[in-house]
């Protein structure tokens, strides 16, 4: 009985619970727990084991999630625990938020004007336009900067969250600099929630275990 | 509902899991059902499906690596085998383990005043 659709429909649950609340961990580490779990139960249909006493000796999937999360959490110092967001992670969706604000305004808000005059210097003529208006797709393109500077961070959870979010959180405070002369401003407060979210502790202060 | 008792124990056990998954892992490759039918059985763990998010994270760490090996009825077994990081590791414990318990040990000795 090694595949999922031939166990019965109680294992098969089983395992679908457990698969579905372990999906906020990352995918190598998910993997690993399931493929044991996955082992386990062919092994003791092999042994010839029923699947009441099955899912009696493996515990509640809510229990096997829970003890999933806290050994992640032993593992990476991360915030990901029991699917509840830190504040590591809520501050940086707002810098995330704020950037997304701030390619709006920067995008469709009048930022230029342009004035003309008739030959005899009569008639006035005041015309705004829109960053876009004024550089067209190039303009999607630049903004694609700081949402790629706020957003990565959120989708990355292994160990190496944290280095990329201060390289990330610097190079957005260089684009903000950068173009101080015109945009830069609308990203100041995405780069600011990008700071506290760097500096905001983990959870677990513990050092990474490394034999 | 849980006892006083029963949370010591379970706290302590909690403590110690690990060291004792490495210590078993050290006399030679176990794979998982057999590791935890024996910490079952030891009274180490409260169900078996606990074990394997504990083993993915020694594996992570390096302190385990695993292999696959083709068991009796012909299908592949994931064996886990511990690593000279492991050994180092399960080595610092039992000096810890030690100078703890010998100190509780003489604390829960000595008489009250």
């Amino acid at each position: 009985m090694t595949g999922l659709a031939a166990w019965p429909p109680p294992v098969s649950r089983w395992f679908a619970a457990v698969e579905l609340q372990l999906r906020p961990l990352p995918e190598a580490y998910r993997d690993d727990v399931l493929t044991g779990l996955r082992e386990h139960i062919i092994d003791q249909f092999d042994a010839g084991v029923g699947a009441e006493a099955i899912l009696v000796g493996l515990g509640e999937p809510q229990q096997v999630a829970a003890d999933a999360f806290e050994q992640y959490r032993q593992e990476a110092g991360d915030d990901t625990t029991s699917g509840h967001p830190g504040a590591k992670t809520v501050l940086q969706w707002a810098a995330f938020l704020l950037a997304v604000a701030a390619v709006g305004a920067t995008l469709f808000l009048p930022g230029y004007s342009e004035v003309t005059t008739t030959g005899d210097g009569g008639t006035v003529s005041v015309t705004t336009r829109t960053l876009l208006d004024t550089m067209g797709p190039a303009a999607v393109v630049l903004m694609l900067i700081p949402l790629a500077l706020t957003g990565i961070p959120l989708l990355v959870r292994d160990r190496s969250r944290r280095p990329l979010s201060i390289g990330l959180t610097a190079l957005l405070a260089v684009f903000a600099v950068l173009t101080s002369a015109s945009v830069g401003w609308f990203f100041l407060p995405a780069a600011l929630a990008a700071i506290v979210a760097m500096v905001v502790p983990d959870r677990r202060d513990a050092p990474l275990r490394r034999g | 509902m849980d006892t006083p008792g029963d949370r010591i124990t379970t706290n302590l056990r909690k403590g110690v899991l690990e060291y004792c998954v490495l210590a078993l892992i050290q006399r030679g490759p176990w794979y998982g059902l057999d590791l935890a039918k024996k910490l079952g059985s030891l009274s180490l763990i409260a169900s078996e499906g606990t074990v394997y998010p504990m083993l993915a994270r020694l594996r992570d760490t390096g302190l385990v690596t695993t292999e696959w090996v083709e068991g009796p009825s012909g299908r592949q077994r994931r064996y886990y085998r511990l690593t000279e990081a492991g050994g180092a590791q399960l080595a610092t414990f039992r000096t810890a383990w030690a100078a703890v318990r010998d100190t509780v040990d003489e604390l829960l000795d000595e008489e009250a005043p």
